[in-house]
């Protein structure tokens, strides 16, 4: 496997949500996904798009480079 | 209003509903139709035709079932937009429609060989294509839901 497969992205969107108190639920409604996106976005199963990425940094009130970054 | 835990399980059932019925009808077609031209005894034949009425019947009360899915949805415009058109969606519908394709490239391939061998009606090509196309796409879009690769 090389490297750049090994890698990760890793988040801190649970940390971040249960900071504004949001549910799962809450965060999708306002980003406009399923609730599922959001969990398979926080236990870092599914990579999601950067537009996706930035409407969450947005929604959390922080940079997306605090949200995610790649793990080795 | 419907929360979207329980648009999403409602979607969920409704569509692994759709899918069971859809291949238990299609696929003992078949096993009844094998079973008739190898002169099997009448009981199995008639075990097949019973298993595929089955799967009739739980094809349409699926229909059903899925109306009164719709009008829930309609109530939640916003939660079901997002549970069948989000990226997490798509991704899953994508991965059900790559597994399909090479699926069913793979079962076109066997029944040609069979083919060289047997004979084989186009109607049951298609209609065993077909099953398998819709079956393999369910169980790769559900295992992409429960088990993304993307990460």
């Amino acid at each position: 496997m090389s490297a750049a497969a090994r890698e990760t992205l890793a988040n801190t969107l649970r940390e971040h949500r249960a900071r504004m108190g949001l549910t799962q639920e809450a965060l999708a409604e306002r980003v406009g996904v399923s609730r599922k996106t959001i969990n398979t976005v926080e236990n870092a199963r599914f990579v999601p798009s950067t537009i996706l990425a930035l409407k969450l940094a947005d929604a959390l009130g922080v940079p997306v480079e605090e949200l995610f970054r790649l793990e080795p | 209003m419907a929360t979207s835990v329980e648009i999403e399980g409602g979607l969920k059932r409704n569509l692994a509903m759709v899918v069971a019925g859809f291949v238990l009808w299609m696929g003992f077609d078949i096993v009844a139709e094998i079973l008739r031209s190898a002169e099997a005894s009448a009981a199995w034949v008639r075990g097949a035709e019973a298993v595929k009425t089955l799967g009739m019947v739980v094809w349409a009360l699926s229909f059903l079932q899925g109306w009164r899915l719709k009008r829930k949805m309609k109530r939640a415009p916003a939660i079901s937009d997002a549970l069948l058109h989000d990226e997490f969606a798509k991704y899953a519908e994508g991965r059900g429609f790559e597994v399909a394709f090479k699926i069913t490239l793979a079962t076109l391939g066997l029944l040609w060989l069979v083919s060289l061998f047997l004979s084989l009606s186009t109607t049951l090509v298609l209609q065993a294509t077909i099953v398998v196309a819709v079956l393999a796409w369910a169980v790769a879009f559900f295992r992409a839901r429960e088990n993304p690769e993307t990460a």
